[in-house]
C-alpha cells in the first residue's frame, strides 16, 4: 500500500542518481583504496613472491644465504620423491576434498532446509548451535575429536567395545584404515554450520509465494525442493562449493593437530606446511623432515595453486552450466 | 572490448585463486588461522623481550612440556630475579611435538633468549650430504643463529668430555643440563614380587618375564605412548643399542649407502625383536597418546612400560605411592664384557642462547644462574631423569642413583646414527616404521616390512643419482 501511494515523479530516487553521478572519480578510487592496499600487501604480494621463492633455496632463517636453483625444487617433488607415495598423496588430498565438498555441501543443506521451517521451534537456537564449531579453533576442534576417539577411553572406543562387543576395538587416530576418514569428519563437521548460514540465506530469500502457487497446483515437498528451492539457490550451491573445494585442498590445521600427518593422513597442503615449518608429514610419504625449506615449500605451494585453480576453473564450468539448465 | 573483458575476469579469477592458495592458512569457509606456532596469550610474541615495571629485562625461556623442567624452572625464576635483580625469568612452554616449530618461528621473530635442544643428531656431513637434507640445529649453527658458548666462564662448572659429545665442530652451542637412559622399561616392583619374577638379563628373560605377566592374566603386560609414534622409534634404537651397543654408529652409515640391507641378519634381529616386543604391547596402544602414558602405568596395573628415564617424576607424581624400577631392555645374547645389559644414554634439555636474542646478556646471565653447583644439584634432584654433566655432584634421588650399575658402560645413542635418504618410501622412513607391523595393527610382518624398506631405500637412491646426475 505505502508502494502505492507514492508516485514516481514524488520519488527522491533521480536526486540521489544526480548526487552519485557527480560524485569525483578520485573520491571512489580513494575509498576503494584500503582495500587495494590490503590486498595488494596481504595477498597478492605474498602470491607473487611465493611464486618467485619457489626457484630459489630460501630456507626461513632470517639473514640466511640464498640462491636461485632453477627448477630444481619441482624436480625434486615429482622425481625425487616416491612415486608411489606421492599419488597416494595425490589422491587423499582428492579425496579430502571431494569428502568434504560433497557430505558438508549436504548436509549443510539438509540442515539449512530443517531450520528454515517457520514453526520449528528453537529453531534460532540449534542454528547457533550447528554454527558453533565454525568459531572454533582448529586446536579446539583437535581437542574434541581425540577426546572421542581416544583409546581406550573415549566414547567411540567404548561404544565399539560396549555396545558392538568387539574384543580389541581399533584407535581410530592410530589406524591407517580409520585415521583419514576420522579427520575429514572433524573437517566437515567444524565447518558444515559456515556452509549452512549460506545456504539459510540463500533460503530466506525465496518468496513465499512461489511456494504456494507450487503447492496449489499439487506439487508435492520433493518436487518444491528440485523446481523451486535448488534452482533458486543454486548461486549459493556454486558458493559454497567453491569455498568448501578451495580450503578442503588448502587445509591442514586439523591434520596437524589430529594425527601430524602421520598413519596416511598427510595431503597436500599438510606437506607444505611441514616442509616449511618441519615435523612430521612433509613429504608424501609421512616422514619427518626438519622444515626450513621454504623455498622447496613454496614450490609445493605452487603444486597446489596449479591443483587448486584446475578443479576450480573447471568445477565452476561445471556448476555454471548446471545453472544454466535450472 | 568483450575478449578484452573475459581475458580481464579471467586474470583477476586467476589472481584471486592464487592469492587464496598462497596467503590462505586454510580455511573452509572464511576463518582466520593463527601463524604456526603463535602462542596468542604469550606476551614475547608482541612485545619481544620486554621489561615489567622495575625495568627488570624478561629473560624468554622456551622449553618442551615436562612436568618437572618446566615447574623447577618457574620456582628458581624468583631466586634468579633476587641473584640477578636486572633480570626476571619467564618460562615459555609447548608441547613436545611442537617444539621444533615453535623454535623455528620465534628465532625469526627475535623473541626468545634461550631455547631447548635435544640432541644435535644426524649432521649432514660429506659422505651423506647428497643423501640427506641438513638438520635444523645444523642449520641455525650455519648460519650463525646460535652463539657459541665454548669459552663461556659457566662450561668451566661441567665435564667437559661429556658437554663435547654434543659439540659441532669441536664448538659448544649449547648448554647440556643431563643425560637421560632411554633404553628401558620401568617395571612395577609389587607385581614383578607378586609374580615371582627378577629383572631379566637377556631377550629370551625378558620374552619370559612377557610370558608370566601374560599367562597370569590379571596385569597388562607392557605399555608405551605409541600415539606419538617416536616412543616407538626410541624403542627401535633401544633394541639396536641392545645388541650392538657402538656399532650401530657403522650398521647406520652402511643401511645410507647400501652396504647394508634391511634384510640383512643384523637387522632383520630388530625387526623380529620389534615385533615380539610390540605383540606383548596392551591393545589399543597406538591410540595411547604419550602424555597419558605414564599416567596409565602409575595406576598399578601394568607390569611393564617403555619410556625413558626422565619420565620418573611424571609417574611418580601420577602416584607418589608406587614402587617401580628401571632396567635396560636386554639384546639377545649376554654382553661380551660379561656386564649387564648397559644404557644407551643421550643428551636431554640443552641450552641455547640465538645470536638474535633480544636479551643476550640476561641469556648469560641465566645460564651462569643455573650453573652453579647448588643451584644444578637441585634441579637434578628435582628433575630426578637426568644423570649429571657436572663432576662432583651427589644426587640425592634413589631412582637416579639406581641406575648406577646400567652406566658403567653406557652406549651411543642410536637414534643419532640411523638415516633415511631423502625421498625415501613410507616403508623406509623414520626409524624402521614399526607401526605397518601386524602386531601394532598394521597390515605387513617384520620379514615384508624389511623387504619393503629396502625397495623404498633402493628407489630413492635411484632417485637420487638421477637427480644429482
Amino acid at each position: 500500500m505505502e508502494g502505492n501511494a507514492k508516485s514516481p515523479a514524488a520519488s527522491p530516487m533521480p536526486k540521489r542518481r544526480r548526487h552519485i553521478r557527480t560524485f569525483p572519480v578520485w573520491v571512489v578510487f580513494l575509498c576503494m583504496l584500503p582495500g587495494i592496499l590490503h590486498y595488494t600487501i596481504f595477498r597478492l604480494f605474498p602470491s607473487t613472491m611465493t611464486a618467485v621463492l619457489s626457484f630459489t633455496d630460501i630456507s626461513g632463517i632470517p639473514g640466511s644465504s640464498w640462491q636461485w636453483i632453477g627448477w630444481a625444487n619441482y624436480k625434486e617433488f615429482f622425481i625425487l620423491q616416491n612415486i608411489r607415495d606421492l599419488k597416494a598423496a595425490l589422491g587423499r588430498t582428492a579425496i579430502y576434498s571431494l569428502s568434504v565438498t560433497l557430505i558438508q555441501n549436504a548436509l549443510a543443506l539438509l540442515m539449512a532446509v530443517i531450520l528454515n521451517g517457520k514453526f520449528l521451534k528453537g529453531r534460532n537456537f540449534a542454528r547457533a548451535v550447528y554454527f558453533m564449531p565454525v568459531i572454533l579453533g582448529a586446536a579446539v576442534v583437535s581437542t574434541i575429536w581425540k577426546l572421542i576417539f581416544s583409546t581406550p577411553t573415549g566414547p567411540i572406543y567404548l561404544f565399539m567395545k560396549n555396545v558392538l562387543g568387539m574384543e580389541n576395538p581399533p584407535a581410530i587416530l592410530s589406524s591407517y584404515s580409520y585415521a583419514f576418514p576420522a579427520v575429514i569428519a572433524a573437517q566437515i563437521w567444524q565447518n558444515m554450520g559456515y556452509s549452512m548460514v549460506i545456504f539459510l540465506a540463500a533460503l530466506q530469500n525465496i518468496s513465499a509465494d512461489l511456494y504456494e502457487a507450487a503447492y496449489i497446483d499439487g506439487a508435492n515437498e520433493w518436487q518444491v525442493f528440485w523446481k523451486i528451492t535448488l534452482p533458486l539457490i543454486w548461486s549459493a550451491v556454486t558458493v559454497n562449493t567453491l569455498l568448501a573445494i578451495i580450503g578442503s585442498l588448502q587445509s591442514f590445521e586439523l591434520i596437524m593437530t589430529i594425527t601430524r600427518g602421520n598413519f596416511n593422513t598427510s595431503t597436500l597442503g599438510m606437506m607444505v606446511f611441514a616442509t616449511a615449518f618441519g615435523g612430521n608429514g612433509a613429504t608424501a610419504s609421512g616422514g619427518t623432515v626438519a622444515g626450513m625449506r621454504q623455498g622447496y615449500a613454496a614450490a609445493e605451494s605452487m603444486v597446489l595453486f596449479v591443483g587448486v585453480l584446475v578443479v576450480t576453473v573447471i568445477s565452476q564450468a561445471i556448476m555454471k552450466r548446471m545453472e544454466a539448465d535450472q | 572490448m568483450k575478449h578484452l573483458r573475459k581475458i580481464l575476469c579471467m586474470l583477476m579469477a586467476v589472481v584471486m585463486v592464487a592469492a587464496l592458495t598462497a596467503c590462505s592458512g586454510g580455511t573452509t569457509g572464511g576463518k582466520a588461522t593463527p601463524a604456526p606456532g603463535a602462542d596468542a596469550n604469550d606476551p614475547a610474541q608482541t612485545n619481544g623481550s620486554g621489561s615489567d615495571a622495575s625495568g627488570a629485562k624478561s629473560v624468554e625461556v622456551l622449553t618442551w612440556s615436562n612436568a618437572a623442567t618446566v615447574e623447577y624452572l618457574k620456582s628458581i625464576a624468583d631466586a634468579f630475579h633476587t641473584a640477578y635483580p636486572d633480570y626476571t625469568l619467564s618460562v615459555n612452554e609447548v608441547p613436545s611435538a611442537e617444539i621444533d616449530q615453535v623454535i623455528q618461528t620465534r628465532i625469526s621473530a627475535a623473541n626468545v633468549d634461550i631455547v631447548s635442544f635435544q640432541t644435535f643428531s644426524k649432521p649432514q656431513q660429506d659422505w651423506n650430504k647428497a643423501s640427506i637434507d641438513k638438520p635444523a640445529w645444523q642449520q641455525y649453527i650455519d648460519e650463525g643463529l646460535l652463539l657459541d658458548l665454548t669459552d663461556k666462564d659457566f662450561v668451566k662448572n661441567y665435564n667437559l668430555d661429556t658437554l663435547m659429545g654434543n659439540a659441532y665442530n669441536d664448538r659448544l652451542y649449547s648448554l647440556n643440563m643431563g643425560t637421560v637412559a632411554y633404553n628401558g622399561l620401568f617395571y612395577n616392583k609389587a607385581i614383578f614380587t607378586e609374580l615371582g619374577l627378577t629383572v631379566p638379563k637377556t631377550w629370551d628373560e625378558f620374552i619370559a618375564v612377557c610370558e608370566a605377566v601374560k599367562a597370569d592374566g590379571k596385569y597388562s603386560v607392557l605399555s608405551a605412548g605409541a600415539a606419538d609414534q617416536w616412543p616407538l622409534n626410541m624403542f627401535a634404537n633401544a633394541i639396536l643399542s641392545g645388541n650392538y651397543g657402538d656399532d650401530v654408529e657403522q650398521i647406520g652409515m652402511k643401511l645410507l649407502t647400501g652396504e647394508m640391507k634391511h634384510t640383512d641378519p643384523e637387522i632383520m634381529l630388530v625387526y623380529n625383536c620389534m615385533e615380539q616386543f610390540a605383540s606383548y604391547l596392551e591393545p589399543g596402544v597406538t591410540g595411547i597418546a604419550y602424555s597419558d602414558a605414564p599416567g596409565r602405568f602409575a595406576a598399578g596395573n601394568m607390569a611393564m612400560y617403555a619410556d625413558g628415564s626422565w619420565s620418573a617424576p611424571d609417574i611418580l607424581k601420577a602416584n607418589p605411592d608406587i614402587e617401580f624400577g628401571y632396567f635396560p631392555l636386554p639384546g639377545v645374547a649376554a654382553r661380551a664384557d660379561g656386564l649387564d645389559p648397559q644404557y644407551a644414554i643421550k643428551y636431554d634439555l640443552s641450552f641455547a642462547v640465538p645470536s638474535n636474542a633480544p636479551n643476550q646478556d640476561g641469556a648469560l646471565m641465566f645460564l651462569t644462574y643455573i650453573s652453579q653447583k647448588d643451584v644444578y644439584t637441585a634441579f637434578l634432584n628435582k628433575v630426578a631423569g637426568f644423570s649429571s654433566t657436572q663432576d662432583g655432584v651427589t644426587l640425592e634421588n634413589d631412582f637416579l642413583n639406581s641406575l648406577m650399575p646400567g652406566l658403567q658402560k653406557p652406549c651411543l645413542n642410536a637414534e643419532m646414527y640411523i638415516y633415511s635418504p631423502k625421498g625415501v618410501g613410507e616403508y623406509g622412513s623414520g626409524q624402521f616404521s614399526f607401526l605397518y607391523l601386524k602386531t601394532l595393527g598394521g597390515p605387513l610382518t617384520a620379514a615384508e616390512l624389511a623387504q619393503k624398506a629396502d625397495e623404498d631405500f633402493d628407489t630413492a637412491r635411484k632417485a637420487l643419482e638421477s637427480l644429482n646426475n
